[in-house]
C-alpha cells in the first residue's frame, strides 16, 4: 500500500471517514450485544479501537476528528438521550485522557488504552450519577473500573494487531522509531 | 508485550491501585449491608412504593416513560419485563441487600433495598 497517499489530504480524509464509520460499527455491535449484568448504559468502549488507531496513523489532532464525527453520527443515528449522554461523556473523557497519557506521560499504547477505558467509564459513571442522584456509586465502581480496564487492555492489543498487519502507523511521521521498528517502542518526537 | 518503560509499569501499578481500592469499597460496604426489609420504587428521584421484601408480590409501575413489571418473590426483587430500549433493568439479577439497586435509565426508575426502621 502506498503511504505517502494517505498522508496527502485526500487520503487523511478517506482514511480518517473509514475509521469513523468503524467506531460507529463499533458502537453499534456494542448496542446489539449488551454485557450488561448489573451496571445499565455501560458500554465497552470498543470504538476506541478507531480513536486509537486515528492517534497512532497520524496524531491526537486527528483522533479529537474521529471522536467528533463519531458523536455527530451517533446523536443522529441513536436517538436516545441517556445512551446519548453517556456515549459522548464516555468517548469525551477517555479522548483527553488517551490524548494525555500519550503526549504528557508518553506511554506505550497498551496503557494508553487501559487509561482511556477506565477514563470511559468513569465518564459514564458521572453520567448515572447526575441523572440518577440516588445510585450506589460503590456497588458500581469496582465493576467500572476493572471493567473499563479490562476493556481498554482488550481495545489495546487489537488496536496494536490492526497497526501492524497493515503497516499504516506513524504516517505523520509524529513518532520516533527504532530501528527494530517495533510499535511498542514509539516515543514521541519531543520526549524520550 | 516487550519494550514497556518504567512509566509504563507504574501507570499499570496505578491502575492496579484503583481497581483494588474500588474493590476494598465495595467489600467493606457490602460488610455493612444486611439483608434488607423493604422494596423501595423510586420515579424520577420521588419515592413511588415502599413493599416488604418478604411479601411475595408482583407490580405494575407505570413510571410515565413505560412500564415495568417488578416481582418480589422469596426476599428478592427483580424486573421481570419492561418496554424500555435498553432491557438492562431487566437483565439485572435479582437483589435482595440493603443499598443493591436496580435501574432503568430510559424510564427514570430505580428499584432499591432498604433497611426497616
Ligand atoms: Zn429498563
Amino acid at each position: 500500500m502506498n503511504r505517502e497517499i494517505l498522508n496527502t489530504n485526500s487520503g487523511k480524509i478517506a482514511m480518517l471517514a473509514m475509521l469513523t464509520v468503524l467506531s460507529l460499527i463499533l458502537t453499534y455491535l456494542e448496542s446489539v450485544f449488551s454485557l450488561t449484568v448489573t451496571i445499565p448504559g455501560v458500554k465497552l468502549g470498543l470504538a476506541n479501537i478507531a480513536v486509537l488507531m486515528a492517534m497512532y496513523i497520524y496524531d491526537a489532532r486527528e483522533a479529537v476528528v474521529v471522536t467528533i464525527c463519531k458523536i455527530l453520527f451517533v446523536t443522529i443515528f441513536f436517538g436516545n438521550m441517556y445512551s446519548l449522554l453517556y456515549a459522548i461523556t464516555g468517548a469525551l473523557f477517555s479522548l483527553v485522557a488517551m490524548i494525555l497519557c500519550v503526549k504528557i506521560f508518553d506511554l506505550n499504547i497498551i496503557v494508553v488504552s487501559m487509561y482511556g477505558g477506565l477514563l470511559h467509564n468513569i465518564g459514564q459513571l458521572i453520567v448515572a450519577r447526575l441523572i440518577l442522584s440516588s445510585i450506589a456509586l460503590s456497588y458500581y465502581l469496582p465493576v467500572m473500573t476493572i471493567g473499563g480496564i479490562i476493556c481498554g487492555l482488550i481495545v489495546g492489543i487489537i488496536t496494536i494487531f490492526i497497526l501492524k498487519l497493515t503497516k499504516l502507523y506513524n504516517l505523520s511521521g509524529v513518532y520516533n522509531i527504532t530501528k527494530t521498528k517495533d510499535l511498542q517502542t514509539y516515543t514521541t518526537k519531543d520526549g524520550n | 508485550m516487550k519494550k514497556l518503560k518504567f512509566r509504563d509499569y507504574l501507570a499499570i501499578i496505578i491502575l492496579i491501585l484503583i481497581s483494588i481500592f474500588t474493590v476494598m469499597v465495595y467489600f467493606v460496604k457490602l460488610q455493612y449491608s444486611t439483608r434488607g426489609e423493604y422494596v423501595t420504587v423510586y420515579v424520577d428521584g420521588k419515592i413511588r412504593y415502599s413493599v416488604s421484601l418478604s411479601t411475595n408480590t408482583t407490580l405494575e409501575i407505570d413510571t410515565g416513560n413505560g412500564i415495568n413489571t417488578l416481582v418480589i418473590k422469596d426476599g428478592e426483587a427483580y424486573i421481570e419485563s419492561a418496554d424500555c430500549s435498553s432491557q438492562d433493568c431487566v437483565n439485572h439479577v435479582p437483589i435482595s441487600r440493603v443499598g443493591e439497586q436496580i435501574i432503568c435509565i430510559p424510564h427514570k426508575l430505580i428499584i432499591m433495598i432498604e433497611e426497616g426502621n
